[in-house]
């Protein structure tokens, strides 16, 4: 079967820049970060104090007391997401279209605030059992499995777990499942919530949390910060979408991974150009067509000159031209959730014509010597834009998406 | 209390990495060691640990040899 092309008519997000895509994508535009001290978990014992936490969420404006009982944090996010990109594609649900879409999510660690609370009672109260909504909770594929249910989609439904890479897998994934024709349209994205005692203090260990905020490509960056949320987005058809008259955000062209096989913690430099080469490839695309890279860009020492490089090795002359920028300095690094809220900000970048910034660039550093669109949004032509995710274990994705110029 | 810091430094890289203690002397870098940034990691949060002392990152990541851990705890507990 020939390759069909993939669209995006539904977008949906909640994040520290807002708990909608219009709030999202305002604030990014505005380059106001969504870090701040965190409040939801007691940071008194932790090194850092700051996070992207999602702001004044509330779950019974989401859900019913008796749905929060069953669905974890990260699951809400993911539903909440998907209800909004749902509603964003204007689709109307039929038997046969529930039947041929699919549902595919990242996340990296499911469910972690029931698996604190719910382990806390075992060792620390010394309770004898546990919610007996502990292990559905907990699992990582129940945001996947809570949308199916919430749309009544009966299509194949999965969940990819790639750390700070899952959802970028997911979402090619979907793009690819779609292409082929395995399925007419995929509900994809991911969620993450991961401001919780344990899984904070284990970040603490690894040091590299930066305890004022973070400054992706500044020379006086000292790491990342961790963020809540999710985002969705709705891929169908070309022909599709323009049957039924659908608003298209951006076309999805390519999809590359890669492993770099070296080390379980520190990147390697072959891994991501290989990734960023496969996508273009996939995409039947030179790389001197990419206008903007939505950058892995931690914020971290190592990731972010190591991607520099890389984006130079790849993109060689053109990597003067092209602007990168890191909008986990707005968002947050969500780790398995992250990479969706950086494609449904790609793909608005591209429908709003606008280069998102890298908020709270200082010091400009000779390493990371690219465009990096500090510290303000800048309106410019853009044609195609990539969006970068390089995990830790050494697992790369990237996805290209094209501007909707109808045609 | 150098001394003292230097035997514990000693012990703990030989029983995280699983080798001799005879094999390191304080002149041993950690890629001597074998050991990589998170076996480096590692020490520096079983010396925290041991000593209830907290470094800073920007101190914690410059250590990279014996002879730095040594120096590095024995100011950090001699000023407090």
């Amino acid at each position: 079967m020939e390759n069909r092309r993939v669209v995006v008519t539904g977008i949906g997000s909640i994040s520290a820049l807002g708990k909608t895509v219009g709030e999202t994508w305002q604030n990014v535009v505005d380059c106001n970060s969504g870090i701040a001290p965190i409040t939801m978990t007691d940071m008194s014992n932790i090194r850092f104090k700051k996070g992207a936490q999602v702001k004044e969420y509330d779950p019974l404006n989401y859900f019913t007391e008796k749905e929060t009982d069953l669905i974890d944090r990260f699951a809400q996010f993911g539903v909440i997401a998907a209800r909004e990109a749902v509603q964003d594609c204007g689709i109307e649900w039929t038997d046969k279209l529930k039947d041929s879409t699919c549902v595919i999510m990242g996340t990296s660690i499911g469910g972690q605030e029931t698996s604190e609370a719910s382990f806390y009672s075992l060792f620390k109260e010394n309770k004898n059992r546990v919610n007996l909504f502990t292990i559905p909770r907990i699992m990582p594929n129940a945001a996947a499995s809570h949308i199916t249910m919430q749309f009544g989609i009966t299509g194949f439904a999965y969940t990819i777990s790639t750390a700070c890479a899952s959802s970028n897998h997911a979402i090619g994934n979907a793009f690819w499942m779609v292409r082929s024709g395995m399925c007419d349209m995929a509900v994809t994205g991911g969620s993450e919530t991961p401001l919780n005692f344990g899984f904070l203090k284990a970040w603490e260990a690894l040091r590299v949390v930066d305890p004022e905020t973070c400054r992706p490509f500044s020379k006086d960056r000292q790491g990342m910060v961790l963020g809540e949320g999710g985002a969705v987005l709705i891929l169908e058809t070309l022909e599709a979408a323009l049957q039924r008259g659908a608003e298209i955000h951006a076309e999805i062209v390519g999809f590359g991974m890669s492993s770099d096989a070296t080390h379980i913690t520190k990147p390697d430099q072959k891994g991501p150009e290989k990734a960023m080469r496969m996508a273009l490839n996939d995409a039947s695309l030179s790389s001197d067509k990419i206008d903007y890279i939505n950058a892995h860009g931690t914020g971290t020492l190592a990731n972010d000159s190591l991607e520099t490089a890389a984006i130079k090795a790849v993109f060689g002359d053109h990597s003067k031209k092209l602007a990168v920028s890191s909008t986990k300095s707005l968002h947050g690094h969500v780790l398995g959730g992250t990479s969706a809220i950086e494609a449904v900000i790609s793909a608005s970048a591209l429908k709003y014509q606008v280069y998102p910034p890298t908020a709270n660039y200082t010091v400009p550093d000779p390493e990371c010597d690219l465009d990096v669109v500090p510290n303000q949004s800048r309106k410019g032509e853009m044609n195609y834009a990539m969006s970068n995710s390089f995990a830790f274990g050494g697992l790369n994705a990237v996805l290209v998406f094209k501007k909707w110029d109808g045609r | 209390m150098e001394e003292e810091i230097y035997n514990k430094v000693v012990a703990l890289i030989a029983a995280n990495n699983h080798i001799s203690p005879e094999t390191i002397t304080i002149d041993s870098s950690f890629e001597d060691l074998a050991m990589d940034s998170l076996d480096g990691l590692t020490l520096i949060n079983d010396l925290e640990n041991e000593y209830n002392i907290t470094l800073p990152n920007e101190e914690a990541v410059k250590i990279k040899t014996v002879r730095q851990a040594v120096n590095t705890l024995n100011k950090i507990i001699t000023q407090q």
